[in-house]
């Protein structure tokens, strides 16, 4: 079982930027490549950059590694070097064995062609030949589960079918190294449960795994381990968790630098009357220091904002939120709710405590987002600040979360407390 | 079967030119399966939803020709002396021209119209070739029986004996059309435009070419382009030898036969090469 089935050594592989690179260097390339002229491509030219720079790794029979980054870091890339469309501008990929590859699910598939006449044509392109497909035609009949419409020409099928028999056929491929690209984000999931299973069922059976994901827990679940791609460099290789743990890091700094940027357009920075403004608001533990990170599980956190008032306000509301990079997560709390005694005036300085509980949150960076309003919220706005620069980071733990769902809720309304104090 | 392989730059370029035909003959082998696959296709999908099928690809020339005719018969298009029947003159023309328009339009479109797929999927790129040669030829059986038809209306006897040696001179005609559509298929994935451009051509060269009527031995401009196209012989030369027997030029033909297979491997080793660059950038 320690066979080496495949080794990256040093691979880089570069692209230009604007068109106009594209075309010259393109042409420039082909012409030397037509008269066999080798080319010096270790350095970049004018308008190039490295795609992929200088990324090693072994993979032996039955190993399976994650290619872990954010988005534009270099993994597809990388997995297209590995799967010899891209040609390496430096270093080498060696490969001994058969390789399967799911990134384009469904290729070749022609809408007037019936879904029988196009797992031939599919599989063809995947490189199999009429017989094997033949033999496992069956098993990619059962798999796909749509085996009462495999005679209706694919234009008719949903693209949840489409998908389905796509990844039927390229799954039943059986190579000794599978590549695979982010396909499992489409299909529902029950079918990205089967497609899980189906993975791990080939690695059993001695089949390498090269993966790259965005999901934490199907990254763990099929790899040991991992390399984690930040633009374009490998910076980190070995253990899949850590490689987990230094992706985290290098998302979280590039969202906080996101969420910095976004803070420099002051409208969005500050609005509001300005009748009453916080001077301060900080992020502390429960006794009070001030923190910029908790690790996932922890319970609870306060937000402490300190306000001044110019004049005498009736019935004003307090909130604050807690909001990622994307805006998709959010987290919000406020000072008059049926279980929170409204506020009857403020007057001078004055202190606000939010102690949330942070549990229902993933490991995410936060923005903080706090605002006086009056009691109908919003309908008059004394101050609403998107705090540039105060963060709260949750960082990842073996924690698992209480509820998966969360995430897919618009905002969420935690468990709360709300204190205030006139100064 | 051999599963070792090794990625790493230039690696195609250490074969010389005998080691890289190998490779180019060795690739073809491997594209064969996936190749007529992929003909399977296209065929079974552009017949299965067209109701007249086959027809239109008759009816086409046909009523081309029918418009010649007309001209011709009206005394509005002075065709001059063709030998046998104007409309046996004019199909056998537009057979052969539909063979060679239709060779390179639909090489030149191998590659663009697959869109992500090379760039998505590790295959023999010249799979992707098979299926518009085919397809083309498919179409170049049909006109002939067409031409056969109409050669029994008009009682035309062609030369018996010589029309196995009339098809191989078409040859050159093929393999001209294959080598400038493996060029143009690389640079139309670039270029969008070209598609147009190269439709615009050839209905220029259609009418400076035998096609229709003799170029050969007029005065003008006509005359002078006749003698420098390469077309001219590659046309002329299959068609008197199918229906005469006889070869009016035949140093210019296998002048331009040469050139016509330089083109070919030129043609070949270029897609061979750029293709692997080109899917960078689609």
């Amino acid at each position: 079982m320690d066979k080496t089935i495949l080794k990256v050594e040093n691979a880089s592989k570069k692209f230009s930027k604007s068109l106009k690179h594209v075309m010259l260097h393109g042409a420039a390339d082909i012409t030397r490549d037509f008269f066999g002229v080798k080319t010096n491509s270790t350095k970049l030219r004018d308008g190039e950059f490295w795609a992929v720079d200088d990324v090693s790794f072994v993979l032996k029979q039955g190993e399976s590694i994650g290619l872990i980054g954010r988005n534009g870091s270099g993994k597809s890339t990388l997995l297209k070097v590995i799967n010899g469309i891209y040609t390496p501008d430096k270093g080498r990929v060696r490969i001994d064995g058969r390789v399967g590859a799911l990134i384009e699910v469904g290729a070749g598939f022609h809408p007037m062609l019936t879904g029988r006449e196009n797992i031939y044509v599919n599989g063809s392109i995947l490189g199999l030949s009429k017989r094997e497909i033949d033999q496992k035609f069956d098993a990619i009949l059962d798999f796909s589960g749509i085996a009462d419409f495999i005679d209706t020409p694919v234009k008719h099928y949903s693209s949840g079918m489409y998908v389905r028999l796509g990844f039927a056929i390229a799954i039943n491929c059986v190579p000794d190294l599978l590549l695979i690209d982010e396909v499992l984000a489409v299909g529902d999931y029950q079918f990205q449960i089967k497609c899980m299973d189906k993975i791990k069922e080939l690695q059993r059976n001695g089949v390498s795994i090269v993966f790259v994901s965005h999901s934490d827990s199907h990254i763990k679940s099929v790899c040991k381990h991992g390399i984690c791609l930040d633009q374009s460099k490998p910076i980190f290789y070995g253990n899949v968790d850590d490689a987990l743990l230094a992706y985290h890091q290098v998302s979280n700094a590039h969202q906080k630098d996101a969420l910095q940027h976004y803070g420099h357009d002051q409208s969005h920075v500050r609005r509001g009357t300005g009748q009453a403004r916080f001077s301060t608001v900080t992020v502390t533990d429960m006794n009070g220091t001030a923190i910029d990170h908790v690790s996932f599980g922890t319970n609870r956190i306060k937000i402490i904002g300190r306000y001044t008032c110019k004049e005498k306000i009736e019935n004003p509301r307090f909130f604050a939120a807690l909001r990622d990079a994307s805006r998709s997560e959010m987290v919000i709390v406020l000072s008059a709710t049926t279980s929170v005694d409204p506020i009857s005036f403020i007057e001078g300085e004055g202190e606000i405590e939010f102690q949330i509980d942070v549990n229902d949150l993933g490991p995410n960076l936060y923005g903080i987002y706090t605002g006086i309003t009056d009691s109908v919220m919003y309908d008059i706005c004394y101050d609403i600040w998107d705090i540039n620069g105060v963060f709260l980071e949750i960082t990842p733990s073996d924690q698992l979360p209480r509820n998966e769902l969360v995430v897919s809720r618009p905002y969420i309304i935690p468990s709360y407390t709300f204190k205030h104090t006139r100064i | 079967m051999d599963n070792q392989k090794v990625y790493e730059r230039n690696m195609n370029l250490n074969q010389g030119i005998l080691g890289s035909l190998r490779g180019m003959v060795l690739e073809l082998r491997n594209g064969t399966e996936l190749g007529l696959r992929l003909f399977k296709r296209d065929f079974s999908a552009k017949y299965r939803q067209s109701l007249f099928g086959l027809v239109w690809v008759v009816l086409m020339p046909l009523f081309t020709v029918s418009t010649f005719v007309i001209l011709n018969a009206s005394g509005v298009l002075n065709v001059g002396n063709t030998k046998i029947p104007y409309i046996v003159y004019a199909l056998f023309g537009l057979t052969l021209w539909n063979l060679f328009t239709g060779l390179t339009i639909n090489v030149m479109n191998a590659v663009s119209s697959v869109g992500q797929m090379v760039s998505k999927i590790n295959f023999p790129r010249i799979s992707l070739v098979f299926s518009p040669v085919i397809m083309t030829f498919v179409d170049f059986c049909i006109r002939i029986l067409l031409l056969a038809v109409v050669m029994l209306m008009t009682k035309t006897v062609p030369n018996f004996t010589n029309i196995p040696i009339a098809f191989l001179a078409i040859l050159p005609l093929i393999l001209f059309a294959i080598g400038g559509g493996l060029m143009l298929s690389i640079v139309s994935v670039v270029f969008k435009d070209l598609t147009n451009m190269v439709t615009i051509a050839f209905s220029f060269l259609m009418f400076v070419s035998p096609v229709i009527y003799p170029t050969v031995g007029r005065g003008g401009i006509l005359g002078r382009i006749a003698k420098v196209n390469p077309l001219t012989s590659l046309l002329d030369v299959p068609r008197s030898l199918f229906f005469f027997g006889a070869n009016d030029s035949p140093a210019n033909f296998l002048i331009f036969a040469a050139i016509s297979l330089i083109i070919f491997l030129f043609g070949w080793r270029f897609y061979t090469i750029a293709i692997a660059r080109i899917v960078e950038k689609i």
